[in-house]
């Protein structure tokens, strides 16, 4: 637990709340701070020459918003839109940043002394872009890395 | 240890302020010596006053005591007890880049060590004498500090002069390395690091209080519009839209004003860039700023500091000569830079020229074999243009030896680069011995840029309209011959001209997911759109699935992810809330690798064409019935519009259509001259051309193609009023009108005024024309006449200088072509102008082309006026003006 702690020097109150959703049936979770909000702008406008994993660009209240596929992201492959498919924007660098996923779960509370080390690697997806495993009851709680997952610039490679 | 956070950043812009001129302000009583303007030496001591009063208040002492000193040494100075001088000036002016140092990080200035300049200042302050042998160096060369990331991280605007003069070395670059702490938990906004100048902004109270009516304005508008809406009563809309609409667009262009900044502010950082430049180099230098007036768009301004630097830098470093070399060549000892700034064509150019040695071609071309970027056979097929064009090339460098200052081989491709970033373009001039000017050109401002939005593979994307030329549609049946495959490589051909395409479908890449129903499987034996873009100076074109509206669109940056992308400007947000990629020309010839048509094949069939071009005409060809064609030439000819036929009123046998808020007198053909009436259509082509004051409309029924063509007219077959030819075209008769003779037979009234206030001059005078094509001789000659002058025709200009040279004082004015055998246009006039028996004379250029190169070309040596071919109006009023204003001293003496 020391060693958690010591990476986790940012964070001060005991608990957190994370914003949950699906990839396929992997459960990953951001730090609710970091999301902006979710919506369905799923009309994208595609960027010529961007990296694979960008899917595209929408316009966000005036702003032009990158949005990028974690499935690829994450090594999974893409799959269609579906109605249940959300745009996640999140705060990152200063920019705001779209990540699509499956569909969204529920707001989890935490506490911060019961997250655990992510393994090398959860149900066959790179381990890289964990930053700790939560425990839930019946399902294992992936919390994302989103500054590590959205600046990867090979992760495409991974994929194919 | 500082409370007010607020308070120390306003000190700190307020402060920056103050030093914002000092340089400039140092320099001026520098040079101003024993009679240095008190006023000037008042203004720069209440600035560091002032700095030194808050400085006190905030208890920021290492500013307080640095001030203290500096206004020391001022007020003794100030009051004659010092003579400025050079030394002097380099204490203060260190002094000043200290205290700017200790401004930027002004939370941890009271920590910083700054005896050495205290040292420096003390000497005038106790001595009353002053050496001025060798100044104290109290420049503390910076130990290669590299800035530290936070600050290379921080200020990407920050005009990056002081970091791109590592000579100067400026920056007592202790401060930010002396600690390397991590920066300061809590990110305020001011921490320290970042500049607080840069991202603040200076507005009048009075652009404010528009801003904020403008703003109640649009609130109203708004209320308006909910109450319409819901209401549902749509009487009012359009009212209120207009409203809105109105409301909106003084509500930017006031916020564009805000943005607007004077470019003296970059400039007046160049005479101490300039001068300690040439202490370092031993070369002596002047710098002279003009235009400092002008303004430009704040990111501009920020933008333009990095590259002006370089381009001044290299001016001195590679431009100017030594002294002795001077002197030797027969120069002042002493060069000038002139840094210019002017608009034109709405834009701002700014020119950087010395008078140094030029650049030598011969050299570049060497150099350029030598590093392997071009064969010897390609070197010796370029021109000296071309071959200067090389200086961009990254990796190139003509600096014989690598230098603190220049020779390390870049630059000049970035400063071009980021030049191009800014939509600007940038080209060189240069006169071996006599000196190099560089001039850019910069759109205005970058925040809103008007666009053509065009369609390819389903998606829209947006080309800045500074970047298009022209847009040109290839029927399908004439692909085969517009449309060419050279050497694997698409080019198009346009008047004379070989254009390389490239496909913006291939550019985009196939990309499937974005379009489902991609109908571009067919894409031969279509008409294609082909947009002309320009980059620098180089031109392609650009294949398009459809073009759609003109818009004005903002610039919205995209986000890290696609920094790489090179062929994208940025995005837009459409109308309609979509977005819109910008397309970035520059960017798109570089993905494509196009490059000058280098290939030596292309070029020489070019520049045959070329020469061919510069004999020719561009006309408009048309039906006014389906069985007789006619002809105008395009130079004439404003614009061609499309009108319905109910618009055309008719009164009193005259017709006409409103237009544009007045009323455009409309001509046709058949009332005129011996033609058959023309088509019944629902939709007519109006060609707009202007005449004695007047604009007015030739109705077109039918188009026909726009048309090259070399003037072998035959000026007999057909020849009537106006009418002035005709030659044969796709095996039909065309006649081409005489807009002028046309013009008189519809409207005499329009023509009766001018004769009669115009009375034939007492005596004729005589003109001399040079033109070696048979029909303008014989046309100029005869329009001419008809204004009452003598006019002796030659066939090329040695027969026209033969002919001046056998009686000088027989003329009293030169008309003459550029484009001749034996002798041409402006060798013609350089020998009248430098010849005393004739430089009397007025010489006035006639010609098809005038291009901006020809008519800068033509002014130097001595051209007084240019006029376009058959613009028989202008040239007549030319001519008038020009024998009156040779004819006065006569007048006064007789």
């Amino acid at each position: 637990m020391t060693k958690i702690n010591q990476k986790n020097s940012g964070l001060t109150a005991a608990e957190m709340e994370l914003a949950t959703f699906y990839l396929d049936d992997l459960l990953l979770a951001v730090d609710i701070h970091r999301v902006q909000e979710i919506n369905r702008h799923l009309e994208f406008t595609p960027v010529p020459h961007a990296p694979p994993f960008v899917l595209g660009v929408v316009n966000l209240r005036g702003d032009v918003v990158t949005v990028v596929d974690l499935r690829t992201l994450l090594g999974l492959g893409r799959q269609d839109l579906t109605l249940q498919t959300r745009n996640v924007i999140v705060k990152s660098q200063g920019e705001q940043i779209g990540m699509l996923v499956d569909r969204v779960a529920d707001v989890v509370r935490v506490s911060q002394n019961e997250l655990d080390e992510p393994p090398a690697n959860v149900s066959g997806v790179d381990g890289r872009f964990f930053k700790y495993i939560y425990k839930l009851e019946n399902k294992l709680l992936i919390i994302l890395d989103v500054d590590a997952v959205i600046d990867v610039k090979e992760s495409c490679q991974s994929v194919l | 240890m500082l409370n007010d956070q607020e308070l120390v950043n306003e000190f700190v812009v307020e402060s920056k302020e103050y030093l914002a001129d000092i340089e400039s302000q140092l320099l001026a009583i520098e040079s101003g010596g024993a009679v240095a303007d008190p006023a000037l030496i008042n203004q720069v001591f209440r600035a560091v006053h002032s700095i030194k009063g808050a400085a006190g208040f905030l208890g920021l002492n290492t500013i307080g005591s640095l001030t203290h000193k500096m206004e020391t040494v001022l007020n003794r100075l100030r009051n004659k007890e010092l003579v400025p001088d050079e030394s002097i000036t380099n204490v203060l002016l260190q002094a000043a880049d200290q205290l700017r140092e200790l401004l930027e990080n002004v939370e941890r200035s009271n920590e910083q060590n700054i005896d050495c300049n205290l040292n420096a200042l003390e000497q005038y302050v106790s001595t009353l004498v002053v050496e001025n042998s060798s100044a104290p160096q109290v420049r503390t060369v910076p130990p290669e500090v590299p800035p530290t990331p936070v600050i290379a991280m921080n200020s990407p605007s920050n005009p990056v002069i002081e970091e791109s003069v590592p000579v100067e070395s400026a920056i007592p670059g202790d401060a930010p390395a002396a600690d390397n702490v991590s920066p300061p938990e809590n990110p305020s906004p001011s921490s320290g690091n970042a500049p607080v100048a840069d991202t603040s902004i200076r507005v009048t109270v009075a652009v404010l209080d528009q801003l904020m009516n403008l703003a109640g304005e649009l609130v109203l508008s708004r209320n308006q519009l909910m109450q319409t809406v819901n209401s549902k009563e749509s009487r009012n809309l359009d009212m209120i839209a207009a409203r809105v609409d109105q409301v909106t667009s003084e509500l930017q262009e006031t916020i564009m004003q805000a943005r607007m900044q004077e470019i003296g502010t970059v400039f007046n950082k160049f005479p101490r860039v300039v001068r300690d430049l040439c202490a370092s180099l031993g070369k002596q230098c002047d710098l002279r700023l003009e235009g400092t007036g002008v303004e430009l768009d704040k990111s501009i301004i920020e933008a333009i500091g990095s590259p002006l630097t370089h381009l001044v830098r290299n001016a001195i470093d590679h431009g100017m000569e030594s002294p002795e070399e001077r002197v030797q060549v027969g120069k002042p000892a002493k060069g000038t830079i002139i840094l210019r700034a002017f608009h034109q064509a709405g834009k701002v150019n700014i020119s950087i020229s010395d008078n140094g040695r030029g650049i030598n071609t011969t050299k570049i071309r060497e150099k350029a074999v030598a590093r392997g970027l071009i064969s010897s056979d390609q070197a010796r097929e370029m021109s000296d243009r071309e071959m200067l064009r090389m200086i961009f090339k990254p990796g190139f460098s003509l600096a014989e030896k690598v230098t603190d200052v220049s020779g390390r081989g870049v630059g000049m491709d970035v400063v071009k680069t980021n030049i191009e970033r800014l939509g600007g373009t940038i080209n060189v001039d240069t006169e071996l011995g006599q000196g190099t000017t560089i001039n850019i050109k910069l759109p205005l401002t970058l925040a809103i840029i008007p666009s053509l939005i065009v369609r390819c593979q389903n998606q829209r994307l947006a080309i800045p309209q500074a970047s298009i030329s022209e847009l040109v549609r290839v029927k399908a049946e004439e692909l085969q011959q517009s449309i060419q495959n050279i050497k694997g490589a698409e080019v198009l051909r346009l008047r004379g001209e070989l254009l390389p395409l490239v496909r913006l479908d291939q550019v985009l890449g196939a990309k499937g997911k974005g379009c489902p129903d991609s109908k571009t499987s067919a894409p031969e034996r279509r008409a294609q759109h082909i947009i002309v873009v320009e980059t620098g100076n180089f031109r392609y074109g650009l294949i398009v699935d459809s073009l759609q509206d003109s818009e004005e669109i903002v610039v919205k940056p995209l986000g890290r992810h696609m920094q790489e992308c090179q062929c994208l400007a940025g995005a837009t947000v459409l109308g309609d809330g979509c977005v819109a990629m910008i397309l970035d020309v520059t960017g798109i010839a570089a993905y494509n690798q196009l490059t000058l048509p280098d290939d030596t094949d292309i070029t020489r069939e070019a520049a045959d064409e070329m020469k061919r071009r510069t004999e020719t005409q561009t006309v408009l060809i048309f039906n006014n019935n389906p069985s007789e064609r006619f002809a105008v030439h395009m130079d004439l000819i404003a614009r061609v519009e499309r009108i319905r036929s109910e618009q055309i009123d008719s009164i009193g046998g005259r017709q006409m259509i409103q237009y544009r808020g007045g009323t455009l007198p409309l001509i046709s053909l058949e009332d005129n001259i011996q033609a058959l009436p023309k088509l019944d259509k629902e939709r007519y082509y109006i060609a707009v051309y202007r005449m004695q004051q007047h604009d007015i409309g030739l109705l077109i029924p039918e188009l026909v193609d726009i048309r090259e063509l070399d003037m072998e007219l035959d000026a007999t077959t057909f020849r009537e009023p106006g009418v002035m030819g005709s030659f044969v075209n796709d095996e039909k008769a065309v006649r081409v009108l005489d807009l002028y003779e046309l013009t008189k037979l519809g409207r005499p009234d329009w023509f009766s005024e001018r004769s009669q206030e115009q009375s034939p001059p007492e005596r004729s005078r005589t003109i001399l024309l040079a033109e070696d094509s048979d029909f303008f001789r014989k046309k100029l000659s005869e329009y001419l006449a008809l204004e009452h002058c003598r006019v002796v025709a030659c066939t090329d200009g040695q027969e026209a200088w033969e002919v001046l040279q056998s009686d000088p004082t027989k003329f009293d004015l030169v008309v003459t072509d550029i484009e001749m055998p034996r002798m041409n246009g402006f060798e013609l006039t350089q020998r009248i102008k430098t010849d005393p028996s004739t430089s009397h004379l007025s010489v006035i250029a006639v010609t098809c082309l005038a291009s901006e190169d020809d008519i800068q070309e033509g002014k130097k040596v001595g051209v007084d006026e240019y006029l376009i071919k058959l613009d028989r109006e202008q040239l007549v009023a030319t001519i008038s003006r020009f024998l009156s204003v040779a004819f006065q001293p006569e007048q006064v003496s007789s």
